[in-house]
C-alpha cells in the first residue's frame, strides 16, 4: 500500500489533470488535417564533392541571377566545435560560358556581374560545417554550363556546393505523403519539374529516404507521368523507426528547349509508432453534453492526450461550421480501453455531427489513432 | 489601432479589478546553441539595450529564460515554464507580457497550446496578459528545410561526421513539422481552438540591414537559396510568422536584427505595452 501510494506520488500532476474543453467562434470553419506538408518548391540543387575532385560542371537554366555558396567541409570533426577563422580559407575559382573568369580572391565587382562575399557560417542560423562561407552572385546567369576549380587546401575533405537561381523558371516542386503514416500505409513521393507553364519531361528525377536518426538509403527512381508529374509509390519503409523521415530527391535533366538543369528538392513525412487503434466510436446527448466514446486497442502503455473536434452539418460546399473541442490526457496501460470525453455542444441530436478523433502521444510525440466519424 | 482599443480596454479591466497587479516581462530566445542555457548568452542574445529598451530602463520587473537551443519546443518549454513559473511566484508577479523571438514563439505556444501537460503551464498561463512575437516560424520555416537538405545524412562514409547535422530545434521548425504540430498539437492555426491568450505577431521583412555586417549576406544568400515566398527576414517568410495571432506590424530588422533594439527600435515598440 505504502508502494502504491509513493508511485502515486511520481505520476506527473498533469496525468490527473481535469479535461480542457472550448467552443469554436461563429464563423469558424472544421479544416481536416492537411494529407501532405506544403509542397517543397526548388530552384537550386546541391553537390557535396570530395578533395580529389579539382572541378565541378554546375549546369544553369538561365534567365535568372545565379548564387553558388560553397561550403567548406574541414577534415577534422573538431572543427565543427571551433569558431575560429579558417587558417587556409577555402576559395573558388569561376568560370562563365562566356570565359569570363572570378579567381580566388578576387572579389568581382557590379560592373562585371560577378561578386564574391564571405560569412561566417554561424551568422546562417542552420546547422552547417563552421568557418568561412563564400557565396559567388553572378548578376544574370546564361543557360550553359559553369565550372567550378576547386583547389582545396590540405585541411579539406570536400565541399558542399549550392547553385541556386532565385528567379529562375525551371522549378522543381516536391513532396512526400502521408503526413502522418500510421504503419502499413503506403507512401507516395512526387516530384513535378515544370519550366515556366510547360512540364518537363524525359528527366531523371530520384529519391532517397533519410531515417529520423540520419542515414539515408539508396536512392528510387520516380516514374516520368508525362506531363513533368514523377511518382513512385512505397508499399512500405525501409524500416519501422518512428519519427520524422526526410527525403532528398534529386532532377536532372533538359528542358524542351535541350537548355540542361539541375534541381534538389525535399519532402518529409512522420511515421507513426502505430500504438493505438480506435474500434467504433460513438457519441449521445447525456446531461446536456456531448459525450463522445472510443474504444480502444492501446499497443504501447503511455500518457496520451485524448482529442475531440466537433464539426456541424456540412453545407452545399461541404464545409462544416467547427462547434466544440475537448482534450484530456490518459495515462494508458495496453490492451483495451474505453476513452470518454464530455463536450459542450448546444444540440439536442448528433444527427449530421462530425467527430474528428485524435490519440496523441504526449511521452513520444506522435499520432497514435486517429478517426473521423460522420453521424 | 485595433490594438490599441483591446490594450486600452484590458488595461481598464486590469485596473479595475486588480489594483495591486504587478506586471513583470518574459523574454524567451529562439533556436540557437546549448550554451543559450547558460544565462549570460541567453542575455547577449536580446542585446542590453533590447532589455533596457522593452522594461523601460530596467524599471519593469523581467525575466530572461535561457534553455538549450537546440531542443525540441516541449523539452525547451519544460525549462522555460519552470523558468517563469518560480520567477513569478517568488516576485508575486501576476500580470506577464512575454516577448519571443523566433523558435521562443513556437515554445510559448506549445505551453499555451497545452495546459495540461505540466501542472505549471495552467497557472503561469493565467498570469500571461499576452505575448508578442517577434519573426515566429508559425508555420515553420523554409530555411530550416534546406538545413535538412545540407546536413550530413545524405552523404556516406567519414563525410557523414563532418557535416553539419539537423539539431531537433531546427528539426522542429521545418515547413513539415510546423504543418504536423499545427494541426494536432498546437493551437492558434486555422481550424484549430484559439489559444487562450492573444499573440501580437512582427514579422520581419528586410534583408540588408546594414552593408559592413556579414550576418547580412548569410541571410541574404540563405533566402535566396531557399527561395522563400513573399517576403522574409532571411530565416523566417512573412505568412509564417504572421499564421498565428494579430498583426502588430512588420519590421525591416532580418532575423538577426529583429530581435535587437538597433536597426530597428523594436524594443521601444515593445515598451509600449507598460
Amino acid at each position: 500500500m505504502k508502494r502504491l501510494l509513493i508511485l502515486l506520488l511520481l505520476i506527473p500532476a498533469s496525468v490527473f489533470a481535469a479535461d480542457v474543453t472550448g467552443r469554436f467562434g461563429p464563423h469558424e470553419t472544421y479544416v481536416a488535417p492537411a494529407e501532405h506538408a506544403p509542397a517543397n518548391v526548388s530552384r537550386m540543387f546541391v553537390r557535396t564533392v570530395t578533395r580529389e575532385a579539382t572541378s565541378i560542371d554546375l549546369p544553369v537554366a538561365g534567365e535568372s541571377g545565379l548564387l553558388v555558396w560553397t561550403i567548406p567541409v574541414r577534415k577534422s570533426a573538431s572543427r565543427l566545435q571551433t569558431n575560429g577563422a579558417d587558417t587556409r580559407p577555402f576559395s573558388a575559382r569561376l568560370t562563365t560560358p562566356t570565359g569570363d573568369v572570378l579567381q580566388p580572391g578576387d572579389d568581382g565587382s557590379l560592373d562585371r556581374g560577378m561578386r564574391r562575399f564571405r560569412f561566417d557560417a554561424a551568422e546562417v542560423g542552420i546547422e552547417l560545417p563552421r568557418g568561412t562561407h563564400e557565396v559567388l552572385h553572378v548578376a544574370r546567369g546564361e543557360a550553359a554550363s559553369y565550372r567550378l576549380a576547386l583547389n582545396m587546401p590540405d585541411d579539406m575533405a570536400g565541399v558542399t556546393i549550392v547553385a541556386a537561381e532565385p528567379d529562375s523558371r525551371l522549378v522543381l516542386t516536391t513532396l512526400a505523403s502521408p503526413l502522418s503514416r500510421q504503419p502499413g500505409e503506403p507512401v507516395t513521393l512526387r516530384a513535378e519539374l515544370r519550366d515556366g507553364e510547360r512540364g518537363v519531361i524525359g528527366a531523371r528525377v530520384t529519391a532517397r529516404l533519410a531515417t529520423p536518426d540520419g542515414k539515408a538509403g539508396a536512392p528510387v527512381e520516380l516514374t516520368d507521368e508525362g506531363s513533368g508529374v514523377y511518382r513512385v509509390v512505397l508499399t512500405d519503409l525501409p524500416s519501422a523507426a518512428a519519427g520524422a523521415w526526410q527525403v532528398r530527391f534529386e532532377a536532372d535533366g533538359k528542358t524542351a528547349d535541350g537548355i540542361r538543369f539541375a534541381r534538389t528538392g525535399s519532402g518529409e513525412l512522420v511515421n507513426e509508432r502505430g500504438a493505438a487503434r480506435f474500434g467504433t466510436i460513438s457519441a449521445k446527448i447525456v446531461d446536456g453534453v456531448l459525450r463522445v466514446t472510443a474504444p480502444t486497442d492501446v499497443k504501447v502503455a503511455g500518457n496520451y492526450r485524448f482529442d475531440v473536434i466537433v464539426a456541424g452539418a456540412a453545407d452545399a460546399n461541404g464545409k462544416r461550421p467547427a462547434l466544440a473541442w475537448g482534450e484530456g490526457v490518459r495515462a494508458l496501460t495496453a490492451g483495451s480501453t474505453t476513452l470518454t470525453l464530455d463536450l459542450p455542444v448546444d444540440v439536442t441530436s448528433t444527427e449530421g455531427l462530425q467527430f474528428d478523433v485524435r490519440l496523441l502521444g504526449l511521452d513520444e510525440v506522435g499520432v497514435a489513432a486517429r478517426a473521423v466519424v460522420r453521424q | 489601432m485595433k490594438r490599441t482599443v483591446i490594450t486600452g480596454v484590458v488595461l481598464a479591466i486590469l485596473l479595475a479589478a486588480t489594483a495591486e497587479a504587478k506586471t513583470g516581462v518574459v523574454f524567451i530566445h529562439g533556436k540557437g546553441g546549448t550554451d543559450l542555457a547558460n544565462a549570460s548568452v541567453a542575455r547577449a542574445y536580446w542585446g542590453e539595450d533590447m532589455i533596457r529598451a522593452t522594461t523601460k530602463g530596467f524599471t519593469i520587473p523581467h525575466l530572461i529564460c535561457s534553455y538549450d537551443g537546440t531542443q525540441y519546443m516541449w523539452v525547451a518549454g519544460q525549462t522555460v515554464a519552470g523558468q517563469i513559473y518560480n520567477w513569478m511566484n517568488a516576485n508575486a508577479i501576476d500580470d506577464i507580457v512575454v516577448e519571443t523571438h523566433s523558435f521562443g514563439g513556437v515554445v510559448i505556444r506549445w505551453i499555451l497550446s497545452n495546459p495540461t501537460y505540466d501542472y505549471r503551464y495552467q497557472p503561469i498561463i493565467d498570469r500571461i496578459r499576452w505575448v508578442n512575437s517577434i519573426a515566429p516560424p508559425n508555420a515553420g520555416s523554409e530555411a530550416a528545410n534546406v538545413a535538412g537538405t545540407l546536413s550530413g545524412s545524405w552523404l556516406t562514409g567519414w563525410m557523414v561526421s563532418l557535416v553539419g547535422q539537423n539539431n531537433d530545434s531546427t528539426r522542429n521548425c521545418t515547413t513539415t513539422s510546423m504543418t504536423y504540430y499545427n494541426q494536432y498539437y498546437l493551437k492558434g492555426s486555422a481550424g484549430r481552438p484559439a489559444l487562450p491568450k492573444s499573440v501580437y505577431n512582427i514579422a520581419g521583412t528586410g534583408l540588408w540591414n546594414d552593408y559592413v555586417h556579414s550576418e547580412d549576406y548569410g541571410l541574404a544568400t540563405l533566402s535566396g537559396v531557399v527561395g522563400m515566398p513573399g517576403e522574409d527576414d532571411g530565416m523566417v517568410s512573412q505568412y509564417s510568422a504572421q499564421a498565428v495571432g494579430y498583426v502588430w506590424f512588420t519590421t525591416l530588422a532580418n532575423h538577426h536584427h529583429n530581435r535587437r533594439n538597433d536597426y530597428r527600435k523594436i524594443g521601444d515598440s515593445l515598451a509600449t505595452d507598460f
